[in-house]
């Protein structure tokens, strides 16, 4: 099962590496998010400083969304998931392996954005373990919760507006557990974010069990 | 004097559950005259 | 256009029956007996006046909601470990009218808000959390009603029901943190139970009654029409194709 999902990994991020469309244009739609909030937000009246850990992970959210979508039209074209499911590899594995694709996706993409907060918001930054955590911990439940509900929205005309309208409810506790536990984390004290990690590694583990299980059956339907 | 607020209510909930049930029933009549009467056996 | 044939009809001709006639007779006179006793009979409250009377619309919505949530992912689970159609219609029925149900609490909800607080909406705990419970069940739908077979759409709206109730545990969970790290407990907790009695708790105690019945009721008519509607659908196909046949069969007699 860990070897499939290496190979599953190992396979999607080539793909993705040699099509670079997360590096053209998923990356740069996220530093664009990050630009439209400060226009949005008068960054003179300390809007912006006070709102940076919300603002970073609906940034997170929004173009890990599109490297999502992105990953799932790949599947779909050419017959691929009949391909994957004739494999004989493990579902299971499969499923862990998708979830690290995206999840190293992901991280990526939070570095850059992180990258970017720091250098356009100028935020200080005070616990680095409590950053450090969130953002793993946030990473697999976001990774894990999104490639389960792609597969269930993989394969259909309505993919690309079906995805956010199910996904984006189900995030909506890690959107408010990061943001906190940022908060904390930026200026706060480190102390108030860690109940927030735990309750984000409750959901990665429900999605990540109810990926093992449920992918197989969701793979075999024609 | 907040009775307005309280018959608003009341007309939206029995309202809602009114026009779905209405909205359920006639759409039951119209798809049971499609399906062959050994299809629906509850009585 | 189908059944033209004067074959004996011993189906039933709607989605009624001994059972939901019962059933909705019993809904239709205890919802009588909450209006006579909710609006009429019982007293306005010392601290929310009459808006109380709100209450014994919305407090009996949310639960036979929660309740609708519970059929889903029960069925789902059902559905997905047994493969068993009759649940996974439950399921469906569950979710459709437990939306129907949050809906009518998230707007009595708003109702009750503005008398009392002076708004209509405010960030609390469990308006946020059942606006997103709304949300979640929208979702179980759209992909319920996708456009694809029966077996594609049941098998993915069973992994989205399946994931239902945890996800609500989750979203109620966070959202309860979210507020109360910040500010004093929910605002609804001086609101019903602070002193209740006498004829506001049978008042109250009536609408329970009357919505689980409406809900009932409401249940197994949801519940057979979703069952006419996959034997439509199936039924339809044939009857696509042989229209289909008809046509090409005008069409070449056409100059």
């Amino acid at each position: 099962m860990i070897h499939d999902a290496f190979l599953v990994a190992g396979k999607d991020l080539r793909l993705e590496w040699r099509s670079r469309v997360a590096l053209n244009q998923v990356a740069p739609f996220a530093l664009l998010v990050l630009v439209l909030f400060a226009f949005a937000l008068d960054p003179d009246r300390g809007l912006l400083e006070k709102a940076t850990p919300g603002l970073y992970w609906v940034a997170v959210l929004f173009s890990g969304l599109l490297a999502l979508q992105r990953s799932f039209s790949i599947e779909s074209a050419d017959g691929n998931r009949d391909a994957l499911r004739l494999s004989g590899l493990d579902p299971a594995g499969i499923f862990l392996g998708k979830v690290m694709a995206v999840g190293v996706q992901l991280l990526a993409l939070e570095i850059l954005l992180g990258i970017g907060v720091a250098v356009l918001y100028t935020t200080p930054i005070t616990g680095w373990i409590l950053l450090l955590v969130t953002a793993m911990v946030a990473t697999v439940a976001i990774a894990a919760a999104g490639t389960l509900y792609g597969v269930v929205a993989a394969g259909l005309r309505v993919r690309e507006t079906l995805l956010p309208l199910l996904l984006l409810p189900v995030l909506a506790p890690v959107l408010i557990g990061s943001t906190r536990a940022f908060e904390a984390a930026l200026g706060g004290t480190p102390s108030e974010g860690w109940p927030w990690v735990g309750l984000m590694g409750v959901i990665a583990v429900l999605y990540i069990v109810a990926g093992v299980f449920g992918f197989g059956p969701l793979m075999e339907e024609s | 004097m907040n009775w307005g607020y309280v018959i608003a209510s009341w007309i939206v909930a029995f309202g809602a559950l009114g026009a779905y049930s209405v909205a359920t029933v006639l759409r039951g009549r119209r798809l049971s005259k499609q399906v062959p009467p050994e299809k629906r056996r509850w009585s | 256009m189908i059944s033209q044939t004067p074959t004996e009809v011993t189906g039933p001709t709607s989605t009624s029956s001994r059972v939901t006639r019962v059933l909705g007779f019993l809904a239709l006179v205890s919802l009588g007996v909450l209006v006579l006793f909710g609006l009429i009979l019982s007293p306005p409250d010392a601290s929310q006046g009459e808006a109380v009377r709100i209450m014994y619309i919305h407090v009996p919505s949310a639960t036979v909601a929660y309740l609708g949530c519970f059929l889903t992912t029960i069925g789902s689970i059902v559905y997905l470990w047994r493969k068993s159609q009759w649940w996974e219609l439950v399921a469906y029925a569950g979710a459709e009218v437990a939306t129907l149900f949050t809906v009518i609490t998230l707007v009595t909800g708003m109702l009750w808000g503005r008398p009392t607080w002076g708004v209509y909406w405010v960030w609390d705990a469990r308006l946020t959390s059942t606006a997103m419970l709304l949300l979640l069940l929208l979702g179980y739908l759209a992909v319920r009603r996708l456009p694809a077979d029966y077996e594609v759409r049941a098998k993915r709206a069973a992994i989205v029901g399946l994931l239902l109730v945890p996800n609500v545990m989750i979203v109620r969970k966070s959202v309860d943190w979210w507020r109360t790290l910040h500010q004093k407990p929910t605002l609804l907790a001086n609101g019903l139970d602070s002193k209740i009695e006498g004829l506001m708790l049978f008042s109250l105690f009536t609408g329970f009654i009357a919505i689980s019945l409406v809900f009932g009721w409401l249940i197994v008519h949801r519940f057979r029409l979703a069952w006419l509607e996959e034997q439509v659908e199936s039924e339809g196909l044939d009857l696509a194709i042989a229209e289909r046949r008809a046509e090409a069969l005008v069409g070449e007699v056409a100059p």
